[in-house]
């Protein structure tokens, strides 16, 4: 095994671990997800996917209901330009996906907890290495509260 | 300013008179103040006017009165948000009469002496943020021009309030916004004014699923301007009306200056500059600048 991924593997786990949510293309992340689990390539267990049909069906509420949620995290996953299944969805979902970024960015969201990626159905290295970056960046930046006095899931006080 | 008040009397009644409209959209004054107005066919146009405090987006009438012959007082802020509109398919281009007018640069009440006589010769510092931005004072299309045309006006480089939030951290930016949120009593004033805001159902209806809470905490306020300054990327034409109309004083324009800013230095786009162009978030180009993407 190479050098390299024998040190993505973390030996112990950490106090806390973060939760990411991962919107994953059907077509193209999703299958190089699975590439990585069928090769064995160790990566980090932090992301959790919710495959979606192509990058584009990714609406920026889906984003930011997830951290309303208590993740501390999302990853949203699809085709590289010009490879998209349904030919341009990626296209699209790439200027989405800028416009939300720079307001998160504004507002002061730690640029750290929104990211984007594309991994292709061949690239299973990519993908864990992907999850490697998000996963050590998110351990350094720490939980997420949305709320000033939320609990360690970042939910508001009281609720579920 | 009486003679453009005379002339626009003259061209509304005429337009009623020939029966081309059913409606007529524009400001009235009474009690000192200027005001929108719909006037049916029928009312007294006597009060109809044009001053410098006619600082209202008129466009925001027009999705409801769609299907109506209406005829609108035309200023720049109306003719960037038609554009827009056309663009969408929300106007009928051939029920509506534009009455284009040069716009003398809107002044802020808030800013108002408390004499008011030398209205129109208020300097700079009493304008409407937005038209100290202004590029273009006339209306490139009209059916009827009313007035004489203005000079083209000198627009001031950003906004300064932008400036001053961008000159944060990141930490400060976010108590920044916090503080602004907490303000927030959801009374959705920035949406009605917003003329681009004419979705039957909004999102922060929506029970099933609920994409957001109802209640008022800052930082599900703060998940609603998102949302609202992400559906109206490449759209708003930053008439700052959001922000006018809050009670509360959220500075709400501030997140789609963000946008409208990046999407002009991104993706070249100006909302509203021709009635031609492709919405921004329905079109893109192979090449887009992505420089955050793993």
């Amino acid at each position: 095994m190479a050098e390299e991924e024998k040190q993505s593997v973390r030996e112990t786990a950490a106090p806390w671990e973060p939760n990411v949510v991962g919107f994953l293309c059907n077509w193209c992340s999703y299958a190089g997800a699975d590439l990585a689990g069928t090769s064995r390539i160790p990566y980090a267990c932090n992301v959790r996917v919710i495959r979606v049909p192509c990058s584009s069906r990714v609406d920026p509420l889906m984003i930011l209901r997830a951290f309303r949620e208590g993740a501390d995290g999302v990853l949203v996953s699809g085709c590289h330009p010009g490879d998209c299944h349904y030919i341009e969805g990626n296209y699209y979902a790439r200027r989405k996906l800028i416009a939300l970024k720079q307001l998160l960015d504004h507002v002061g969201l730690d640029p750290r907890r929104f990211r984007v990626s594309w991994v292709s159905a061949s690239e299973g290295r990519k993908w864990a290495k992907v999850v490697e970056t998000v996963t050590r960046d998110l351990l350094e930046a720490g939980p997420f509260h949305y709320e000033e006095n939320g609990d360690d899931q970042g939910r508001a006080p009281g609720r579920g | 300013m009486a003679t453009i008040k005379e002339e626009l009397r003259a061209a509304v009644k005429k337009l009623f008179d020939e029966d081309r409209i059913d409606y007529f959209v524009g400001y009235v004054e009474d009690y000192g103040h200027t005001f929108p107005a719909i006037l049916a066919k029928g009312s007294d146009l006597s009060r109809l006017t044009f001053d410098r405090k006619s600082y209202n987006n008129l466009a925001d009438f027009l999705p409801e009165l769609r299907g109506s012959r209406v005829g609108l007082v035309c200023k720049q802020c109306e003719v960037r948000t038609l554009n827009v509109l056309a663009a969408e398919g929300q106007i009928e281009r051939d029920k509506l009469v534009v009455v284009g007018v040069p716009c003398p640069a809107m002044v802020d009440p808030r800013k108002l002496p408390a004499d008011e006589a030398g209205l129109d010769d208020l300097d700079e510092s009493y304008w409407q943020e937005k038209c100290r931005r202004c590029l273009e004072r006339n209306t490139p299309f009209a059916d009827v021009f009313v007035g004489e045309r203005a000079s083209t006006p000198t627009p001031a480089e950003g906004w300064p309030l932008l400036q001053e939030v961008e000159a944060m951290s990141a930490e400060e930016r976010l108590a920044w916004w916090r503080e602004q949120m907490s303000l927030c009593i959801r009374c959705y004033a920035c949406r009605l004014a917003c003329p681009l805001c004419y979705c039957h159902q909004c999102f922060v209806e929506d029970n099933k699923p609920q994409w957001l809470d109802k209640s008022v905490r800052p930082e599900n306020n703060l998940h609603y301007h998102i949302i609202r300054a992400i559906h109206l990327a490449g759209r708003c034409i930053e008439c700052q009306e959001c922000s006018r109309v809050c009670p509360v004083g959220i500075p709400v324009d501030v997140l789609n200056n963000v946008l409208a800013r990046d999407f002009a230095e991104r993706f070249g786009y100006l909302a509203g500059e021709t009635a031609e162009a492709k919405p921004a978030l329905t079109h893109y180009e192979r090449d887009d600048k992505e420089d955050f993407i793993l």
